[in-house]
């Protein structure tokens, strides 16, 4: 049975290369190389993988999962403004902190 | 009805005269010297938001609260140097003083005021002959000699140090701003009492002297709650006054950026010792003013936490510090913040440099916190 050429949309088309540059910066880019990732009708096709290779995608996939997790971890709970200003910081050199006296507001 | 506000000698309306010379009365505004009995005497009282003064005179027993103007109690401290005492009546809402030659009148006026109650515990009071308290005050408040341009002048914050030491009392006032030399002046005085410092208003504070002038060498007692007190009272044996404190140095710059933040609808908290968070772009930012060469307000964001001092990532702070001009990254502890050194006192707008801080920092702490958590394993790729 014959199929008909796919022809992706520019933005398709973008996407691709976006997801393609992604793949390489996540270092998996020897396992998804570009001629295994393909737009059709259905949207886009990851091609085939044989069991070893599938094996190792899930790897690297868990390593680069437990980095983002790692970095989440490390920052991405914004402290709340209260909490901030519990713990002290030490002044730089030859400077001192500033002592805020109470003092009556005057209008 | 008359109200008879007793017989009055030229000392004690001289001394009104001298009291009030310290503010600016604006009677077309209704403002005047209110005239009350506190503890059966007569008792003079003006007050403005940063000063309150009350001079006391001779024994006088009515009701009520009576706004002289001023001009009149002129008047009548000239009619006293003529004659030796006036007698001052106030009937249907005119204040007469009536001497031996003749009498003065005028209409009340109706902004009477309320000298305050002066807290009293918790004081450290200093007791000092007016002679050496006079000398504190003149010379510890001179301006440097020879700038006649007052905008010259007006560039240094209006504020003394009252220093309560081991023993004695001391006014320093500085003039770093116009690279003039800070003066202190030092006088043996009785201390009790915490020792400490109390700043107050430099101009205001000279005013004082000229009511020290008109006193007979009397014993001054001045009282201030170093730790926690808003106001510092100043007495002698028939006047005080209550002077407000004076933010210092970098402090004075606070309730600025406070009232900045306000202006600019700018969620903020401010803590206990007076750091300022503020929410910018949905960005906490850490404001602590410091004391140094210079008033500088130190603006952080905690960018990320949990990291660890890697190779890759001082490098890759230290490429950032390299590029960037005014924001700073540094580690602190086991975090990476972003900061930026804010001169206070600039014509910069804060709220602006403050967005230039977020937007400097603008994922920033995603990169820097890969490099600290997983070390040189991972390189930082920047897009273009």
């Amino acid at each position: 049975m014959a199929t008909e050429r796919y022809f992706p949309t520019p933005s398709e088309k973008a996407l691709r290369r976006r997801f393609l540059s992604a793949v390489k910066k996540c270092s998996l880019g020897n396992f998804i190389s570009a001629d295994k990732v393909l737009l059709s009708e259905y949207g886009l096709v990851i091609g085939e993988f044989d069991a070893s290779e599938l094996c190792e995608l899930t790897n690297q996939l868990e390593d680069v999962g437990q980095i983002y997790g790692a970095i989440i971890d490390a920052k991405l709970k914004e402290k709340p403004m209260s909490d901030l200003l519990v713990k002290s910081h030490p002044a730089p050199v030859d400077y001192r902190i500033a002592k805020i006296l109470p003092i009556r507001e005057t209008v | 009805m008359m109200i008879n506000a007793g017989t009055i000698y030229e000392t004690e309306l001289e001394q009104v005269r001298r009291a009030v010379a310290i503010f600016n009365i604006t009677e077309v505004d209704g403002f005047g010297v209110t005239l009350a009995s506190v503890a059966g005497l007569r008792s003079w009282i003006v007050t403005s938001p940063k000063i309150e003064v009350m001079v006391t005179g001779s024994s006088a027993d009515f009701l009520g609260t009576f706004v002289i103007p001023l001009r009149l109690i002129k008047q009548a401290e000239i009619q006293c140097d003529l004659g030796e005492e006036v007698e001052l009546t106030i009937t249907d809402n005119i204040a007469r003083f009536t001497g031996e030659t003749g009498f003065s009148e005028m209409q009340l006026l109706d902004q009477d005021e309320e000298f305050s109650n002066f807290d009293t515990s918790n004081v450290t009071t200093a007791e000092i002959r007016s002679s050496q308290l006079g000398q504190l005050i003149f010379f510890g408040t001179e301006e440097p000699t020879g700038i006649r341009d007052r905008s010259v002048i007006e560039k240094v914050p209006p504020v003394s140090q009252i220093i309560f030491g081991a023993g004695s009392l001391e006014i320093i006032t500085s003039y770093r701003e116009i690279n003039a030399k800070s003066i202190r002046i030092n006088q043996d005085a009785v201390i009790c009492g915490k020792t400490g410092q109390f700043v107050v208003n430099r101009v205001i504070l000279r005013s004082v002297f000229d009511l020290l002038h008109s006193s007979e060498n009397e014993m001054i007692k001045i009282s201030a709650d170093i730790e926690s007190g808003t106001r510092m009272q100043i007495e002698g044996t028939s006047w005080k006054i209550l002077l407000n404190r004076e933010q210092f140095g970098a402090a004075r710059f606070h309730s600025q950026i406070v009232d900045i933040l306000d202006s600019a609808n700018i969620e903020h908290l401010v803590g206990a010792d007076g750091r300022i968070c503020a929410n910018i772009d949905e960005t906490n930012i850490e404001i602590q003013l410091l004391d140094g060469r210079l008033p500088i307000a130190r603006c952080t964001i905690e960018l990320v936490t949990g990291v660890e001092r890697s190779f890759d990532l001082l490098q890759e702070i230290e490429q950032q510090n390299e590029g960037r001009v005014c924001t700073k990254f540094f580690i602190r502890g086991n975090a990476i913040v972003a900061c930026l050194d804010f001169v206070c006192g600039q014509s910069l707008d804060l709220i602006d440099e403050l967005r230039a801080l977020v937007a400097d920092s603008d994922l920033l702490g995603e990169c820097l916190a890969s490099l600290g958590v997983i070390g040189d394993k991972l390189d930082l790729i920047f897009e273009s």
